[in-house]
């Protein structure tokens, strides 16, 4: 290329590239977010208002339950906006947001991060609501404030709670000549009923299963709570994994697959549906008793109406005392993270959000107990679960557990499910739980010896 | 001519170098300094990092879960590797040859690589249904027929205990992802699903290697095979030793198709070492071991990498 040629083409470039770039930044001017764009749902647009953004985890009716609980809030004052956005994968999510410093203002997390986000300082303290008496320790059902309170100070307010219960499938009873109103009430009996509610084919695969412990595969960690165990101690922040009442419930645990064969149940599992799909085990009769939470209602509401009055819900059985003596419970929970822009308008939707009516409508659309504990009369009765008395029993029942706060949960938590999967497929009980609680010892030392480093190195700071 | 260049046309080559090579500092540089940092650190993301030296790197020497992930990773790598490229270069070689509808054929071959990985995992998991898959649907009856007429037979006329005669007469085809044993052959199974791009590179290859060597050997009295083996594979080697580099990388990333499909199930039995980095990085905020082992996946490429090119020598001829 000639030099002249050359310079000529520079130059053009130089233009191109100018150009292109004035483009971007104009298109950025005219479609790009500025503060106030956002619209109410009445068109009108946002002005002079603190906008909150909100992330939801729930996408789907549950999402929906949430968008009308944020529009009443929209429509009822003039001086904060609520931004509602659905998020997948909200806890990661919300830790990368937070750790590069621009969270949103609130969200609603799945409580196995608690302990992590509380632990590392990663949330904004609720208590300023305690000092001004907006909520105490009796507001929320136990094991929920246990869940945002753990240690006393408030990191987090309940939005749903999803405490589990035994679900059993009164044909499938009647047709193996049980009482269809009366569900186990032992272990025991619940091993008897399960057997008698199997069904093997000629060819030695499973065509019914009266109860398979490890579907779905999420308590796999939880089974030891039945027989007692309290998992976590609170005190040391060590957990208690291979204690006689763990090992109780994994011998259990494994008595099933030993029963029916690992394998055959592995194959007959293969065929299940996703959890809320019409292909759901419980849903679709090949399984006929279940340890779940109370969301199921309203999946067999929508995928197999035909099955609503032909199943019960109970107290799930213990080994040491009568159904419901213990019993596992999950929830979600609205945080504020750390680096939040707007604490004090955030603080103030939450207000909003745990207000009764507004507690049990959401409540009422995901068909579970309100986390609240003073319920009206006519949540329980508008309620779509049948069973909604059931579960808010349970709820309120102080011995229901909940997952540990601490940091290490995950871990511990992931190694359990390995643990119970290998006792499912005939690992000794012994040695897998040795093995678990020797690891998460482990892990709690290190950790214990990390936060005082930590607390070292911030002192000499 | 004047070959100076000016500093209008410096500033304006590093004005369009610019952004590619701020980009590189932003996005390439700085995450691998500091993800090196970190893998010396305590850091779990929200609070700031603390220098702990070799301790992360320590204690992956007792990570049980470590080492299950870094020896199924090696294990796949080890069978996935070599097979897929087998079977590329005899896919390829078949569709080398002069035939009508050549195109097709090519494009049949290569479509399964266009889908996404996703995709693919979950049309496998159906696929690998132990009880209402296709796979097993077919492998059922077969194995019936297998049992009943050939096995059960022989072990009987073999006079085998009554036990193995009945339970080779209703051999059952595997659980594949529920078994621990069945799940990682199912996982390597499926990387031989995407062989469309080694494929269409071996295919390139082999369009290159001269024709008149060919001719000549023949005309020299060589057959098929003895002109596959001394003239098409060592002209194809380059190809064979760019499509090796790139088998090891991949093999040592794979994280899409187990993610979704087992999740690291059954008992780990198909955790995967970027699965366990994902898995302590965003699950555990463990950051620093996260790093310590992203930094070890790289030094054990670049470590196989380097094997692979000083084997080179002895095998890769660039004509």
């Amino acid at each position: 290329m000639e030099p002249q040629e050359s310079s000529r083409f520079t130059r053009a470039a130089h233009r191109i590239a100018i150009a292109m770039l004035a483009i971007g930044a104009a298109a950025m001017f005219v479609f790009g977010d500025r503060p106030g764009t956002h619209i109410l749902p009445n068109g009108a647009p946002v002005h002079k208002r603190v906008v909150v953004s909100y992330w939801e985890e729930w996408t789907g009716f549950e999402g929906r339950a949430m968008e009308h609980i944020v529009n009443e809030f929209n429509a009822s004052q003039h001086h904060i906006y609520i931004n509602m956005v659905e998020v997948s994968n909200v806890n990661i999510k919300t830790l990368i947001s937070t750790a590069g410093g621009d969270p949103p203002d609130l969200v609603t997390i799945w409580s196995g991060i608690m302990g992590q986000f509380i632990s590392y300082h990663a949330l904004t303290s609720l208590n300023t609501l305690v000092r001004h008496h907006v909520v105490t320790n009796h507001t929320f059902v136990p094991f929920a404030w246990k869940l945002c309170a753990p240690y006393g100070r408030l990191y987090g307010l309940p939005a749903t709670t999803d405490p589990n219960a035994l679900y059993w499938n009164k044909i499938l009873f009647a047709k193996a000549g049980l009482n269809p109103d009366k569900p186990p009430t032992t272990l025991k009996q619940l091993g008897e009923m399960a057997a008698r509610l199997t069904i093997i084919k000629s060819d030695g695969t499973i065509r019914q299963a009266g109860f398979l412990p490890m579907e779905p595969n999420w308590y796999a960690p939880d089974w030891g709570i039945y027989f007692g165990n309290h998992i976590y101690d609170f005190k040391t922040g060590y957990f208690r994994i291979d204690t006689p009442q763990q090992l109780a419930a994994y011998r259990w645990l494994q008595s099933f697959s030993k029963r029916l064969g690992y394998q055959e149940v592995d194959s007959f599992q293969s065929g299940f549906g996703q959890f809320n799909s019409p292909l759901n085990p419980f849903i679709d009769g090949q399984v006929a008793m279940e340890l779940q939470g109370p969301f199921l209602a309203n999946f067999i509401n929508r995928d197999n109406p035909s099955l609503i009055g032909h199943y019960g819900v109970a107290p799930f059985p213990t080994s040491f005392g009568p159904p419901g003596a213990a019993t596992f419970g999950d929830c979600d929970i609205w945080v504020i993270p750390r680096g939040a822009k707007h604490v004090k308008a955030a603080l103030a939707v939450l207000k909003f959000f745990i207000q009764q009516k507004n507690l049990e409508y959401l409540n009422d659309k995901q068909a579970k107990p309100s986390p609240l504990m003073k319920t009206s009369a006519q949540y329980i009765r508008r309620n779509p679960n049948p069973y909604i008395r059931v579960f808010d029993r349970i709820s309120r029942n102080p011995n229901v557990q909940s997952l540990p706060p601490s940091p290490i949960w995950p871990r511990v938590n992931l190694q359990m499910t390995v643990m119970a999967n290998r006792i499912w497929m005939g690992a000794s009980v012994i040695s897998q739980i040795r093995h678990a609680q020797f690891l998460a010892d482990q892990w709690v030392q290190r950790e214990n010896r990390l936060a005082k480093l930590r607390l070292r190195q911030e002192l000499q700071r | 001519m004047n070959e100076r260049i000016t500093w209008r046309e410096q500033l304006a080559g590093m004005a369009f170098a610019a952004p590619y090579l701020i980009g590189v500092a932003a996005f390439l540089v700085y995450p691998l300094a500091m993800s090196l940092y970190y893998s010396f650190c305590n850091y779990s993301m929200l609070q700031p990092a603390i220098w702990i030296g070799w301790t992360n790197y320590r204690h992956l020497l007792t990570d049980h879960a470590f080492h299950t992930a870094l020896w199924n990773t090696i294990i796949y790598a080890a069978i996935s590797v070599p097979f897929t490229l087998t079977l590329s270069l005899l896919l390829a070689l078949l569709l080398n040859q002069p035939m009508r509808s050549a195109g097709v054929y090519r494009t049949i071959v290569f479509m399964p690589s266009l889908v996404p990985l996703v995709a693919s995992a979950l049309i496998w998991q159906w696929l690998f249904n132990a009880d209402k898959g296709l796979i097993n649907a077919v492998l059922r009856p077969v194995l019936h027929v297998l049992g009943r007429e050939i096995l059960s037979p022989l072990a009987r006329a073999l006079d085998a205990g009554h036990g193995t005669v009945a339970s080779l007469r209703h051999i059952e085809p595997p659980v594949w992802l529920g078994d621990p044993h069945w799940a990682m052959a199912a996982i390597i199974f499926i990387s031989f699903w995407g062989v469309g791009q080694t494929v269409v590179i071996f295919l390139a290859g082999l369009q290159d290697v001269p024709r008149e060597l060919h001719e000549a050997a023949e005309m020299d009295g060589a057959g098929a095979i003895h002109r596959f083996f001394n003239i098409t594979l060592p002209m194809l080697s380059p190809v064979i030793f760019f499509n090796l580099i790139m088998g090891i990388i991949g093999s040592w990333q794979i994280f899409d198709v187990p993610y979704v499909m087992t999740g690291g199930g059954p008992g780990r039995s198909t955790l995967f070492y970027s699965m366990y980095i994902f898995e302590a990085a965003f699950n555990q905020l463990r950051m620093g071991p996260a790093c310590a082992m992203a930094w070890i996946q790289l030094l054990i490429i670049l470590f196989l990498t380097v094997l692979a090119f000083a084997s080179a020598r002895k095998w890769v001829y660039y004509a």
